[in-house]
């Protein structure tokens, strides 16, 4: 006699090798569920008026206009000192365009130097 | 309902077979936990405020394209140690071929007794065997299909595919399946 | 904008505003001579939204397309979109891996090249990687 199986009996007999999963490996799983869960992203509404407002960075009435020039002065000094920095950094960097056309055009795909 | 609680319902519920469609395709039970955690992270992190309905399709998705970096990383660290052995790669135990599937090393089969039925453990041996030694393609599609009991639009956007390759995907999985049981003794219809 | 810094007198603002196309040299796709948008087509899509650096890079990549033969042209544009999609340390790591490998023996190079070429034919055969040309 031989042995006759339908395609959907497959399913039903896989959930029995699930229902066979011993302990260990179970636990393993359910810590991995709470992790997962832990880092799960909702989106959230940032209050960005409100923010700027209490930063001092926008003026509904004139009080704190001293406050607010400070932080003016700091932003703007921040600007050019990060423009300074970026225009530095793109000076003195390296011309990479022999070494990446080699890797792009070489045997080998790309992946292989890439991890 | 919370979003939260959607998503925990829905790991809670496919872990099992996460681990298990992990397992048929790496066969390593560290790696296929690895993997299984990558993937919810993954889901959790980039897609935790989809609507629930979306969330087989994409972990699905995630699942294999983990899957397949896993495979992606072996071959290239396999690569740079070769590049360190003598002039010959040689294969180091560790190292497992996923490509490897006419042989079936180290697992003597039994000869089927052509008369006698097999238990439900039995079939289910054969049928896992099956499964792992399918191509990867061929096994997502089937075990989408027929195991997740996913309609072919919803197994066509979690392979990233048209609904015809699916059904293409599916049907030769059916055949070689088919054949691999045939051989001992069981009669897939 | 001015609004927000109605006490910082307007002309210092002015002279930092005139500091930031120094190092912003991001160009349009639109501004790229013909010569560099066919260097660098397969990134027409994604262009705008790179950072001006790897802009810069891939300008300077753009200046040895013609140099290069047929078969170089196209593994170069096929490669293009991904190359892009890495980190920057990613890509300096692959450029220490890349470097590693040139100091190889050549006999050696060939058989691990063979090794890899082999491995990727039998992964095309049994469908492990997602064959593009299922979509």
């Amino acid at each position: 006699m031989k042995t006759k199986i339908n395609i959907r009996d497959i399913g039903p007999l896989l959930d029995r090798s699930t229902a066979q999963l011993d302990n260990g490996t179970l636990d393993k799983l359910r810590n991995a569920r709470r992790t997962a869960l832990q880092y799960q992203q909702t989106k959230q509404h940032v209050p960005v008026l409100a923010w700027l407002h209490e930063h001092g960075l926008i003026h509904t009435h004139t009080p704190g206009r001293h406050k607010s020039h400070h932080w003016g002065m700091a932003a703007l000094l921040l600007v050019i000192l990060f423009s300074g920095i970026i225009y530095w950094q793109q000076t003195y960097e390296h011309d990479h365009s022999e070494i990446d056309i080699a890797i792009l055009t070489d045997d080998l795909p790309v992946d292989m130097y890439v991890d | 309902m919370s979003t939260r609680e959607q998503l925990s319902d829905f790991l809670a519920g496919i872990e099992r077979r996460a681990y298990k469609h992990a397992m048929f395709a790496v066969r390593d039970e560290h790696v296929a936990l690895d993997i299984v955690q990558d993937a919810m992270l993954k889901l959790a992190e980039r897609y935790g405020d989809k609507p629930a309905e979306e969330y087989p399709m994409l972990f699905h998705r995630i699942l294999q394209n983990t899957i397949l970096d896993h495979f992606r990383r072996q071959k290239v660290r396999s690569f740079w140690l070769s590049l360190f052995s003598s002039y010959t790669p040689q294969h180091s135990e560790e190292e497992f071929d996923p490509l490897d599937v006419l042989e079936d090393k180290g697992n003597p089969s039994q000869p089927a007794q052509p008369d006698a039925a097999l238990s439900q453990a039995q079939i289910l041996a054969v049928i896992e065997k099956g499964l792992s030694h399918l191509p990867a393609r061929q096994r997502e599609a089937f075990l989408l299909r027929y195991w997740e009991q996913l309609d072919t639009a919803e197994a066509a956007a979690a392979m990233g595919c048209s609904e015809g390759s699916v059904k293409t995907h599916c049907s030769r999985a059916t055949h070689t399946l088919a054949a691999m049981l045939k051989e001992k003794g069981i009669d897939l219809s | 904008m001015l609004a927000i810094f109605r006490p910082v007198p307007p002309t210092l603002l002015l002279f930092a505003a005139c500091c930031l196309p120094l190092t912003a040299q991001a160009q349009p796709w639109e501004k790229l001579s013909p010569p560099q948008k066919e260097a660098l087509a397969p990134l027409s899509s994604t262009w705008n939204s790179l950072p001006e650096k790897q802009q810069t890079n891939f300008l300077a990549i753009a200046k040895h397309y013609p140099k290069l033969d047929a078969q170089q042209q196209q593994r170069l544009h096929s490669r293009m979109e991904v190359w892009s999609k890495l980190t920057p340390e990613q890509r300096q790591a692959a450029r220490e891996k890349y470097k590693a490998f040139s100091k190889v023996p050549h006999e050696k190079r060939e058989a691990v090249k063979k090794m890899v070429r082999e491995q990727q034919e039998r992964s095309a055969a049994s469908g492990v990687q997602a064959a593009d040309s299922d979509r």
